[in-house]
């Protein structure tokens, strides 16, 4: 009875009826009749003393149940690594969109109204918009209880300055490597912060039942999560917590940390018995719940003449906004990888979160790489201008090799990925060797550019997975774990490796859809790009769990040893006469003889997995082990610039990467695709415009503008397959990466195009045109 | 003259049934749907008329349903997600992964149908005017590409 | 949606209308509404207490042909008229606002008398000399005045209306329709946004007609006997969030070039 592997095999998605009919229910589709309707005032200001807020007309609204301000928690701070941020401003507002006060009403129409009775007073204080500006002397201290936040212990604020975290990456001794480089370039490299623009906006809908315990539905990657900051921030046991998180409309790490949830909680607290809804307008999904950061940031690096990279010195500053939330891990994971994947010997690096009055900063799909990668292969573009070498050569001398060390002076183990044969592969589609750059008869100029990226998942040590695997009466297996369905597909890709590793149809295979804190198996976040692996792993330790069981109940009906038999093809039989055997449906509920006697009882699988060999870093020298896997890859893009007015677009768009194993092909490219149109909307136009008072002026999907259909390139996604040892089936994480690169890889590309070094995004028509008038003149 | 002030009873013709639904005059079809009817499968994405999650299909026309009036729809027939059973179309977006999250699902394939109902023969300008009113986050569009021309082919079929 | 009170009328024939406009202080009419909703979400100062929908009044929602002019309904969505393609300098124009679903409720009436700058579908308007036939409300115990005008007459920045008053319908002679033309527009990015400039050209006998829309506070025309001389006469560009100044003048020019060799 062999089968053929489904492995590599690409079946349609498992939420494919689901999501074409319109029937999957996201976590807003979920609203009881009853509900109260929560409606906040957001900020007009980016920095502001808050005067009286005058709630007395919006309370005798017909239908409003009550209205609150910062005043009404006086205590509550809430933060993931540290609680810096109220649910509602107190005293002052720190960014523009900081929500202020907050109306509860029957329906959400008469909330709405009643918001616009609030009478709210502001004395404006010169607001911050850059780190840089943030850390020049005299700057206005935006966090002056910095000192006395509680926050976890790996990361490293200095209380006084605005700056949120520190982290120090010092290998080998770059000073001295610099001076003694024969070549040395210097660049600094920018952009501002920006959004994720998930299509389904934040939602929260708490109820405090007349139970005494706290549920709230909530479009979050992060129910375990946001189970335990709730019950820091609220004071509530997490057994008294359970947070449910259907499928989410689109994450890309904006809905990672903790953000409506605990508002939405507070609220519910009022009113036990009703559930209170805190959904977030467009506008406020992108101003008021955190985006993306932005990046200051300076880069040296030396090297021989013959372009071997001797040491790096960089100064990567992260623009978090008034809160720290995720963005003082990005600063930190930002450091571990802070070289790309490259092999330098010397490397000194201060990677900084730093306090601004922008919207507020946390993980964005990359989480810190996209932005270190930007800087470095920036940097490496500047070196191989002065060189004289094609920038795909410089990257292949230096790619980083097993048995090279990282940043932190982790070695790089044989399980690291071939990134020569992804630059290979990228070369090859881009038909880079016919030439980087050409004149079109029509005056348009095309170029190419590469940039290589890398990326360990930056988790806590202990980050953990878990899985269950329980039957139905008809022998069909169901996976339960605790991760979130973001449209990533991890599903699918865990259903295969279950029915790989039971050998079953795959459609006898189902994954549970919700992840719901007291029913899903723990499971630390999904994010990083970890699920499959990681859940991947407790899944396989379930299935081989479940199949011992299956094995021991049969083992009596059948009248064999438990080794003797073999689970697979929906039946358990003896290896060495396959005919005789059982269905499962015979066995996974228990078996029943013929007499009525029955044995075993359902069958439950159980695995687990928590990260292997993992440490914290040193924080004076950054050693330590803080990535597990490291997914490497090249990217590189061919555009076409219009040299009169700097029209410009993305004409191809080539992905190579590393990922150990394909498991579901079609949802590898789909990821590394998405990821790629991602990274072209990030380099040419995504970003924040502010005023000159730091408000937010393209605050909504009118005048942010995303990548539409049409405007995509032709892409090109290749895997390689160098087997992770720990990974399940040999596989490696691979959502984020595809956006790293992009970035680079398009600025190289246009610099070439225009003639002129481009060193901030994004890359608009008329930054390109005035950039090229400038070098003109 | 039709004159509404107040709670309004209102009969609209929705997925070939005629439904009796209390409303406001200033319920946007949009609200309407998902929460007086039920019909979860029409998105709000940005209720701006931006992002096109909300399109629905009144008169076989492809609209933002955030800005429209329920009230306005009296006497047309409107097509949401829900009435869409079985189309080529949704298969073909299942089979080409013309979606990820699945947010912009909906709105993407309703205005997809009509599209290739009006272009029936390969069209990529009109491909391109039609479906740049759907904004999808996740696919980079190569799916949503992939699925419009394998709809063409089993709708000619 | 309108979270607060609102009163919904929909008259069926134009008098009614403006009858109903002047019984209800605050009433707007209401054609597609994609301006309305978006203002209504975002501007407390836009307050809507009545909306006069205008689509089943016939003469506001015809397209005809008739003695050799153009006549569009006012209440027509921009599609209907795009995809009629009897002015294809219209229907150029018209395929760069908003989106194709957006246009399919989009009216042109509403682009035209809207609040927003752009009104880029006043162009190839203006360019024809097309006349207006519009009812306002009689004062007093008079009856409705319906008038015919040319849009240019009362068009100073943006179109000039009496209160209460209701445009009908538009028309301009086919014979211009059939004029050499030529129409460019650029944004900061994609495709849907607000223009940085929106060109429209016609080459007649005596020269040239250009209208731009989005480079400056409002749309503009002008006549040269050749392009240069009609782009210096639109006056100096604007800068804004989009875009600055210079660079807008900059793209005018790479505009108008290339549109006067597609002429040439």
């Amino acid at each position: 009875m062999t089968r053929t592997s489904q492995l590599g095999s690409s079946p349609e998605r498992s939420d494919a009826p689901a999501k074409t009919s319109g029937a999957l229910r996201y976590t807003d589709d979920r609203v009881r009749p009853g509900t109260l309707h929560a409606a906040v005032l957001y900020s007009p200001h980016a920095h502001a003393d808050i005067g009286r807020i005058d709630c007395a007309a919006a309370l005798a609204f017909p239908g409003v149940r009550g209205a609150f301000t910062g005043a009404d928690w006086p205590d509550v701070l809430i933060g993931l690594y540290m609680g810096d941020k109220p649910p509602l401003a107190r005293g002052r507002v720190r960014y523009y969109g900081e929500p202020v006060a907050v109306v509860v009403a029957d329906d959400e129409a008469a909330a709405l109204e009643a918001l616009r009775l609030i009478r709210a007073d502001f004395t404006p204080l010169p607001a911050l918009g850059s780190p840089r500006e943030a850390l020049a002397p005299g700057a206005p201290i935006l966090h002056p209880d910095l000192g006395s936040y509680r926050r976890i212990a790996a990361i490293l604020p200095e209380p006084g300055s605005n700056v949120a975290n520190r982290s120090r990456i010092r290998k080998g001794d770059a000073d001295a490597a610099l001076a003694s480089s024969p070549v040395v370039v210097e660049g600094e490299f920018s952009f501002p912060p920006g959004d994720h623009a998930a299509m389904e906006p934040r939602v929260a809908i708490a109820e405090f039942g007349l139970d005494g315990r706290l549920t709230v539905g909530s479009s979050t990657q992060s129910p375990f999560g946001v189970r335990t900051l709730l019950s820091k921030a609220l004071g509530l046991p997490e057994r008294d917590i359970e947070v449910i998180a259907a499928p989410v409309g689109g994450g890309f790490g904006g809905k990672a940390g903790i953000q409506l949830e605990p508002l939405a909680c507070l609220l519910a607290m009022r009113f036990p018995g009703r559930p209170v809804r805190l959904a977030n307008t467009r506008e406020a999904d992108m101003v008021s719940s955190p985006g993306r950061p932005g990046l200051q940031s300076r880069v040296r690096v030396g090297a021989t003449r013959e372009g071997m990279i001797q040491a790096m010195d960089m100064e990567l500053l992260f623009d978090s906004g008034a809160y720290a939330d995720y963005a003082v891990n990005v600063s930190r994971a930002a450091a571990v990888a802070c070289t790309g994947p490259y092999n330098v010997p010397n490397v000194k690096a201060d990677t900084l979160c730093v306090y601004t009055n922008h919207p507020f900063a946390t993980a964005f799909r990359g989480f810190g790489h996209i932005e270190l990668s930007y800087a470095t292969e920036r940097a490496l573009d500047l070196l191989a201008a002065r060189l004289g070498m094609d920038p795909l050569e410089l990257r292949l001398k230096n790619a980083a090799r097993p048995g090279h060390t990282t940043p932190t002076g982790a070695t790089l183990d044989p399980n690291t990925g071939d990134l020569p044969a992804c630059i290979a592969r990228v070369r090859e589609r881009l038909d880079w060797d016919a030439g980087r750059r050409a004149v079109l008869p029509d005056g348009r100029i095309r170029a190419k550019g590469i940039a290589c990226f890398w990326k360990a998942p930056a988790i806590p040590t202990f980050t953990d997975a878990a899985a269950t695997l329980s039957f139905a009466e008809d022998g069909s297996a169901v996976l339960a774990t605790g991760v979130v369905e973001l449209g990533q597909g991890s599903f699918d890709g865990l259903r295969l490796i279950v029915a790989e590793a039971l050998g079953m149809d795959l459609a006898m295979v189902r994954v549970l859809r919700d992840a719901d804190t007291d029913r899903s198996p723990h499971d630390w976040t999904t994010a990083a790009s970890r699920s499959l692996f990681m859940a991947g792993r407790a899944a396989l330790e379930a299935v081989a769990d479940a199949v011992a069981q299956i094995k021991r109940v049969a083992s009596a009906p059948l009248r064999c040893p438990e080794e003797d038999l073999e689970v697979s093809g929906g039946r358990v039989f003896l290896r060495d006469d396959p005919e005789q055997g059982l269905p499962l449906s015979t066995v996974v509920l228990g078996y029943v003889y013929p007499n009525g006697n029955a044995i075993g009882g359902p069958v439950i699988g159980r695995g687990r997995y928590i990260a292997r060999g993992l440490s914290g870093m040193d924080p004076d020298t950054g050693e330590g082990r803080p990535g597990l896997e490291w997914t490497m890859g090249a990217e590189g893009v061919e555009v076409e610039l219009d040299p009169r007015d700097g029209g410009f677009r993305v004409t191809k768009a080539a992905c190579a990467m590393d990922v150990g194993r394909l498991i579901h092909p079609a949802l590898a490219r789909g990821q590394v695709v998405g990821a790629m149109g991602m990274g072209i909307g990030y380099a040419t136009r995504e970003a924040f415009v502010f005023d000159s008072r730091q408000g937010v002026q393209n605050g909504s999907l009118r005048d942010y503008k995303l990548l539409r259909y049409g405007e995509e390139p032709e892409y090109f996604a290749d895997f390689v397959e160098t087997p992770q040892g720990d990974g399940p089936y040999g596989a490696r994480g691979l959502g984020e990466q595809g956006i790293i690169g992009m970035p680079g890889a398009i600025a190289q590309a246009a610099s070439l195009a225009a003639g002129v070094e481009l060193n901030e995004l994004p890359l608009t028509p008329e930054h390109l045109w005035r950039a090229m008038r400038e070098a003109r003149s | 003259m039709k004159d509404y002030a107040g709670p309004i009873e209102l009969s609209l013709r929705i997925n070939g049934e005629t439904r009796r639904v209390q409303a406001r005059p200033g319920d946007s079809l949009l609200r309407l749907l998902r929460e007086r009817l039920g019909l979860t499968g029409t998105k709000c994405g940005c209720e701006n008329g931006d992002c096109g999650a909300c399109t629905v299909l009144v008169d076989g026309a492809p609209i933002k349903s955030c800005m429209a009036l329920a009230v306005e729809c009296e006497g047309s027939d409107i097509l949401t997600i829900e009435g869409l059973r079985g189309h080529p179309v949704q298969k073909a977006f299942a089979v080409e992964n013309g979606f990820q999250c699945g947010f912009c699902t909906p709105g993407m394939i309703l205005n997809a149908v009509a599209l290739l109902s009006a272009h029936p023969e390969e069209d990529e300008e009109a491909d391109r005017e039609w479906m740049q009113s759907n904004i999808c986050r996740c696919t980079g569009y190569e799916g949503i590409r992939l699925a419009l021309a394998s709809a063409r082919r089993s709708l000619k079929d | 949606m309108m979270p607060n009170e609102l009163r919904y009328l929909r008259p069926d024939s134009a008098e009614e209308a403006v009858a109903v406009w002047s019984a209800h202080t605050g009433a707007r009419y209401l054609a597609g509404g994609t301006e309305i909703h978006t203002m209504a979400r975002r501007s407390a100062s836009y307050p809507v207490s009545a909306l006069i929908d205008i689509k089943r009044i016939a003469e506001a929602s015809a397209l005809s042909i008739a003695k050799g002019r153009l006549t569009l309904g006012a209440a027509l969505p921009l599609s209907a008229i795009a995809d009629d393609g009897a002015f294809p300098l219209l229907t150029a124009t018209i395929r760069g606002i908003a989106d194709r679903t957006t246009r399919n409720r989009l009216s042109i009436g509403g682009n035209i008398a809207g609040m927003l700058p752009y009104r880029e579908a006043i162009l190839p308007l203006l360019l024809a000399d097309a006349l207006c036939l519009s009812i306002a409300p009689g004062s007093g115990s008079e009856p409705p005045l319906r008038r015919e005008w040319r849009l240019r007459e009362r068009f100073d920045k943006r179109l000039l209306l009496d209160p209460g008053e209701l445009i009908l319908s538009f028309s301009l002679p086919l014979a211009f329709a059939a004029l050499p033309w030529s129409h460019r527009r650029r944004t900061r990015t994609g495709p849907v946004d607000y223009p940085l400039a929106t060109l429209c050209l016609v080459r007649e006998s005596g020269g040239f007609l250009l209208g731009v829309s989005g480079a400056h506070p409002y749309p503009v025309f002008a006549s040269g006997a050749d392009g240069a001389a009609a782009l210096k006469a639109l006056g100096a560009p604007k800068g804004d969030q989009r875009a600055t100044a210079e660079y807008r003048a900059a793209l005018m020019e790479t505009m108008l070039s290339s549109a006067l060799e597609e002429l040439s």
